[in-house]
């Protein structure tokens, strides 16, 4: 150890030694790799069907984890064999999670603070969901949703365990060959090739503040277009906070974010990276697009808690936000940088609806909407003014 | 899997809790980092390296859990806040500590948590590659750097004493 770091761990600020031990988290996420665990799997399920009399075949199957909940902790208790000696079983259909209860869809969306979108494909309807489980403690919580008939289930949690999700999956699979990264719509996400015993493999990946994982007995191809489908229908919806968006429903189309300025027929500016991370942006594209003539072209650009809708060219001149500052005593008028910006703040009205802030910059109206307070959103909207300029 | 997590945790939460404190200033945030650092080692059990590696596999997390932990504008105004102050110098309040810690501060903030990790978690080499994320060639590399670094920031602020700071 040279000198400086000597002097440095001199001035170590903390000690372990005078530190006093902590309680063991709540733990009721099965691990993602199952590596490690197919012996104990495999025992555990061997002990489960020896003792309850029945003879347990090859792939999923309900009864994989034994019988009722005996094996899982409670909501918050530690990570304690309540079951078994040999550690918890794997998450199944049946048994999802390690605790929770059973609630609706609705309650799991509350539980989570997101809307919970389900996939619709040619494996998997929204009407085939099956029961639905959530746990929550403090600041986290997981809902997962069960798809018996296809032995699916996708489990959806806060807070997201990673910035950057992309590096994260990268060095995983550098180090584990059952890991491997790729690509859903331009998100980031891992295929996990399960050897747990239970057949299952799974999908992880990231978006509109949840870290999302789709669980089952299928190839990587199947659990791509699940998983695909979750981000598809994970498109932002007309802001029910800003009556200014278009009212219509428009049918959406994804779009690369690196092609979204050509289809906008001028550049996407997004804000700053120190104000917004853009770890997982994703984009749609509605009506014409390159713009032709008076035919707008309209592009969402999804980011963490926030919707940027680029609308080319500008349904109105700069002139019209004093006029529509009017409609409402709640909206207010500023100056971002000199270019005027009408302010709709966030409110809440069963739960919160989004605040936003529309202006208008090289011809293109943009309207930021998202979950932030006033003056998050005025600097993120002063950065995309200035970074236009 | 789960005897072996609570090893884990038994062996190593007390270091990860004195990491987190030493890069946050407030107990409860530095729990809420250590209870989300498990909790994600508890979801990625199976991509647990060895025995020997586990410490800094966790600081990796941590890391992130911490960097998670910054996101929003209310983490972020208290952490300018927060890295306003120094961490509190050792008992004897020794101006050549208060003066390393001063150095360090100017440093990048990825030339910092190399020389913290080497000097506050007393990570080797190969450790801090598991921590950092890359190779330990380049672990070697950016620890050189970032003493080398801290050595001149040290000079530049005392320039007759060089590193070591008189009083």
């Amino acid at each position: 150890m040279s000198d400086v770091i000597a002097l440095l761990a001199e001035a170590n600020p903390v000690r372990v030694e005078d530190l006093t031990p902590l309680e063991p988290p709540d733990l009721t996420r099965r691990p993602t790799s199952r590596r490690l665990v197919v012996a104990v799997a495999v025992l555990a399920a061997a002990v489960a069907a020896s003792l309850i009399g029945v003879f347990l075949t090859g792939g999923t199957s309900p009864h994989r984890s034994g019988s009722g909940n005996s094996g899982h902790p409670g909501p918050t208790g530690p990570p304690g064999p309540t079951g078994s000696s040999q550690g918890p079983p794997p998450a199944t259909v049946a048994h999802p999670l390690m605790s929770g209860k059973r609630v609706t869809l609705a309650e799991a969306g509350a539980a989570i603070g997101e809307r919970v979108v389900l996939p619709d494909t040619a494996l998997i309807r929204p009407n085939d969901v099956g029961p639905v489980w959530a746990w929550s403690h403090d600041t986290r919580a997981i809902a997962a949703v069960t798809y018996p008939a296809q032995r699916l289930f996708i489990d959806y949690s806060r807070p997201l365990p990673f910035v950057d999700p992309l590096r994260v999956y990268t060095g995983w699979s550098k180090r584990n060959r059952s890991f491997q990264v790729i690509r859903i719509g331009g998100i980031p996400a891992q295929w996990v090739r399960g050897n747990d015993g239970t057949g299952d493999n799974d999908i992880d990946f990231q978006i509109d503040d949840l870290d999302i994982r789709v669980t089952g007995p299928y190839g990587k191809a199947t659990l791509r277009s699940v998983a695909q489908s979750i981000v598809d229908r994970s498109s932002p919806p007309n802001d029910p906070g800003n009556n200014l968006l278009p009212s219509a429903p428009l049918s959406k189309t994804p779009v690369g974010i690196g092609e979204a300025s050509r289809a906008l027929g001028a550049s996407i500016v997004l804000p700053a990276r120190a104000l917004v991370p853009r770890f997982h942006a994703h984009a749609w594209s509605a009506g014409t697009c390159p713009p032709h003539g008076r035919r707008r072209c309209l592009i969402w650009v999804k980011l963490p808690k926030l919707t940027l809708l680029y609308e080319h060219p500008s349904p109105w001149p700069r002139s019209a936000y004093r006029r529509l500052a009017k409609i409402s005593p709640r909206f207010k008028l500023l100056s971002l940088d000199g270019v005027p910006a009408l302010v709709i703040p966030q409110r809440r009205r069963n739960g919160w609806i989004p605040g936003s802030i529309d202006f208008i910059v090289g011809g293109v109206r943009i309207v930021v909407s998202g979950y932030y307070g006033p003056e998050r959103m005025q600097a993120i909207g002063r950065s995309i003014v200035e970074r236009a300029k | 899997m789960e005897e072996d997590f609570r090893r884990l945790w038994a062996e190593h939460h007390l270091h990860v809790l004195a990491y987190a404190l030493r890069r946050t200033d407030q107990r409860t945030d530095a729990e809420d980092v250590v209870s989300s650092t498990f909790a994600v080692a508890w979801r990625r059990f199976g991509d647990k390296p060895s025995a020997e590696f586990e410490l800094p596999w966790l600081y990796a997390i941590a890391a992130r859990v911490l960097a998670n932990q910054r996101r929003s504008l209310r983490r972020l105004t208290a952490l300018r806040a927060r890295l306003r102050e120094l961490p509190a110098p050792a008992p004897e309040e020794r101006s050549d500590l208060r003066e390393v810690i001063a150095a360090l501060r100017e440093l990048r903030p990825e030339e910092q948590e190399v020389l913290r990790l080497a000097a506050w978690e007393g990570l080797s080499n190969a450790e801090l590659a598991v921590a950092l994320e890359c190779s330990e060639n380049a672990a070697t590399i950016r620890l050189h750097r970032a003493r080398k670094r801290l050595r001149e920031q040290l000079a530049k602020e005392d320039p007759a004493a060089g590193h070591s700071v008189t009083e």
